[in-house]
């Protein structure tokens, strides 16, 4: 059976979360260069998931496509992570949901036989469907013993039992800070899907009104970047076992996705999708954006980074040459290593001058450099400014980190990048003397 | 290869499972968990106790495969326990009253007020909790950053009263919720989607008018967050600009007076008349911007 994807839905939903989900129905297709009949159909399945998952909303005051205000909504509530219900959406059969919940429901009280477990099964189950048989109940708990859901115990016949241990072991309260603790460290870490399904079974536990999470928000988030943790987890499974990746990359620059096609007509020409084939090295995570990236080697294109928001369709392939590997992955380690992000050019020196905030008790700049500036140097100037320097990979990535501290900072070297600081300031002091002045007339 | 998109996760199932009291966490789960003991904060959280309890329970697990990710432009990282933190959540979550002693943002002497706490907020740009609560006598809407609290007491409140004053916070926080527009330089429409994840911490709604090829981002956030905002916007530099609109003066007046300030760093100075008043307007539009409650 060709395994369930999930590209179509996982692409509509970052365009809902980006764009609050203002588009219509055709304009939205048209964006993802998909049908409206595909899209539809990632819709239905999108607000089933998000139904089944107590998400409903009131349908009546949403735009077109019912979901994005319901997702915003969603996130304010806040506590909730918003995307996960896409991760529970995998499919299946009536029968093997009912299977499934009775044979765990079971074991959740004990350890059983395989024999026991098809008694039990046969008892609680509906009278009009056909009994399973026992065939199908041992694949079962081999398809749960591998999830790492039960576990065997020694003896015969073999008895299984459900891998409850951690909410069994723990006091009601070391289960609450549990939960709080869960919830903590999926909004701060990277990867966090794991942590989120956790926390969603821990908060089932509590019920209600048990779990300390309910009023605990982290406030600036990136929602996305849990969508492409669907990539994520395949392509480090790929890197470990050195074996080559292939998708379709749609460059997020492309003029199709987020901008409208039809802008201009010159790029309804190019299809953008491109079939990328590529040996993995490396996950990159950018929290500067909420960004996800692949590393890896082809021998067109050398060490290159795609963004995992433009791929789709990834399949794994056969296993690279382990000696082609190890060379390459060396060659990105080291050039990796000065990259603000993933920028593996040329390494430069950038010196700037940071000041101290006039007439503030607390020097927010200087903490906010310290929080932020990896693994630049600080070095002490005088009462009033500090030195700030690092060796970098070009200077794009490092840029807009630089001048969103305003004037708080002074480029120092490289010339051009402190010519095109002066540069963008003047723009940016013409374009809003202009707004002022004009605000100020009417 | 299925790694995420698990069946054990399919949404009717776990929802059969949690109304037969049964849970089920895959190997997955315990080994992201695993990960997370060695966290320094997971003591504070958990307990000494129990936080060894779970790293015995968890040795067995194998561990995640995150030799291969690398994380770029992450802020240190402090204080992502304090003391404090469960028991207010404790009482939030039990809407429940309580007498806070705090101290001012400059440091100063401890006040003790009588209040309805009703939302932790981790700043991800800062790295600091901050404590929303009601105050029961003076200004009634407070953010506290919690390395500002002292003690807390829990107060339980009369019958009906939660409800009263969640309206009461709902109403004040929907007044001081401020909504603007940027425009996308439509020389930068290639940029978008990289400007929507830069944005998507905020609420966003994008909108393209066809006519002029243009893209708007409406924003909303808490007036009393703008300075965040002026910090993302200086962050974007010349690719966004603040619409005209109601709360846009303020904006633009901010932007163009740090841009001045920005040049006179470089010995440039701009409309000199003008300049000593803007370098003023700029260090007040800046400290405001960055400084934290």
């Amino acid at each position: 059976m060709a395994r369930e994807s999930f590209d179509k839905e996982i692409e509509l939903l970052r365009l809902l979360v980006l764009t609050g989900g203002v588009f219509s129905r055709k304009e939205s297709a048209e964006r993802l260069g998909i049908s409206v009949h595909t899209l539809d159909k990632a819709l239905r399945r999108l607000r089933e998931a998000a139904s089944a998952a107590g998400a409903d909303g009131s349908p009546g005051e949403d735009g077109e496509l019912g979901l994005g205000r319901l997702l915003q909504a969603r996130r304010e509530r806040g506590g909730d992570p918003l995307l996960l219900f896409l991760f529970r959406s995998r499919s299946l059969k009536e029968s093997e949901t009912a299977r499934l919940a009775l044979l765990q429901g079971e074991l959740g009280k004990g350890g059983r036989t395989a024999a026991e477990l098809l008694d039990a099964c046969c008892g609680g189950w509906p009278e009009a469907s056909p009994w399973p048989d026992e065939k199908t109940i041992r694949s079962d708990l081999a398809y749960l013993e591998k999830a790492g859901i039960v576990a065997r115990e020694g003896g015969r016949p073999v008895r299984y039992r459900l891998r409850d241990e951690l909410w069994t072991a723990l006091e009601p309260e070391e289960l609450r800070r549990l939960e709080l603790f869960v919830h903590a460290m999926a909004h701060t870490r990277v990867p966090s899907v794991h942590g989120f399904l956790l926390q969603d079974s821990l908060r089932r536990l509590l019920g209600r009104d048990g779990a300390l999470s309910a009023g605990v928000g982290f406030a600036y988030r990136y929602d996305c970047r849990i969508l492409d943790e669907a990539y994520l987890h395949p392509l480090l499974a790929a890197i470990e076992e050195r074996r080559t990746a292939s998708f379709e990359y749609l460059t997020p620059k492309s003029e199709h996705r987020y901008a409208a096609r039809g802008t201009n007509p010159l790029h309804a020409r190019t299809s953008p999708a491109r079939q990328i084939a590529m040996l993995p090295l490396k996950a990159v995570y950018d929290h500067q954006y909420g960004r996800w990236y692949a590393l890896g080697f082809t021998r067109a294109h050398g060490l290159s980074a795609w963004r995992m928001e433009g791929m789709s369709g990834l399949a794994i392939g056969g296993a690279a040459d382990p000696e082609l590997f190890a060379r390459k992955r060396e060659q990105l380690d080291a050039r990796l290593r000065t990259s603000w992000l993933v920028d593996l050019g040329e390494t430069t020196r950038v010196s700037v001058r940071f000041f101290r905030p006039e007439g503030a008790e607390y020097d927010f700049v200087r903490e906010r450099v310290l929080l932020q500036g990896q693994w630049g140097e600080t070095t002490e100037e005088g009462p009033d400014s500090f030195r700030y320097d690092i060796e970098v990979n070009g200077t794009r990535e490092i840029r807009p980190w630089l001048r969103s501290f305003g004037s708080s900072c002074e480029v120092l070297e490289p010339e051009e990048l402190r010519q095109d600081m002066i540069e963008e300031w003047k723009e940016l002091a013409e374009t809003y003397g202009a707004a002022v002045r004009q605000g100020a007339q009417s | 290869m299925e790694l995420l998109f698990d069946k054990a996760h399919n949404h009717e199932l776990s929802r059969r499972m949690a109304e037969a009291g049964a849970v089920a966490v895959t190997g997955r789960e315990r080994a992201w968990l695993k990960l997370m003991l060695e966290h320094p904060a997971a003591e504070g959280f958990l307990g000494a106790a129990a936080r060894a309890k779970l790293a015995e329970l968890l040795a067995e697990e194998p561990p995640l495969p995150l030799g291969h990710l690398d994380e770029k432009a992450r802020s240190r990282e402090r204080r992502l326990y304090s003391p404090l933190l469960p028991e207010l959540a404790a009482i939030i979550a039990g809407r429940s009253g309580m007498r806070l002693a705090y101290s001012a943002k400059g440091g100063g002497e401890l006040r003790h007020a009588e209040g309805y706490p009703y939302r932790l907020d981790y700043a991800m740009s800062t790295k600091q909790w901050y404590l929303l609560w009601h105050r029961s006598q003076g200004r009634p809407l407070m953010r506290t950053r919690l390395t500002h609290a002292h003690g807390v007491e829990e107060r339980p409140l009369p019958p009906g009263e939660a409800d009263r004053l969640d309206a009461a916070i709902a109403r004040l926080t929907a007044r001081s919720q401020e909504e603007v527009e940027l425009e996308l330089l439509p020389r930068y429409n290639r940029e978008l989607s990289r400007i929507l994840y830069a944005l998507s911490c905020f609420r966003q709604e994008v909108r393209f008018d066809a006519a002029e090829g243009v893209y708007r981002i409406a924003l909303r956030y808490p007036r009393d967050e703008r300075g965040f905002l002026l910090q993302k916007l200086r962050f974007l530099g010349k690719r966004v600009r603040v619409a005209d609109g109601a709360a846009s003066a303020a904006l633009q007046e901010q932007m163009r007076a740090s841009a001045v300030k920005a040049l006179a760093r470089y010995g440039i100075r701009l409309e000199a008349v003008a300049e000593a008043k803007a370098e003023v307007e700029a260090g007040e539009a800046e400290a405001g911007a960055d400084a934290e409650a």
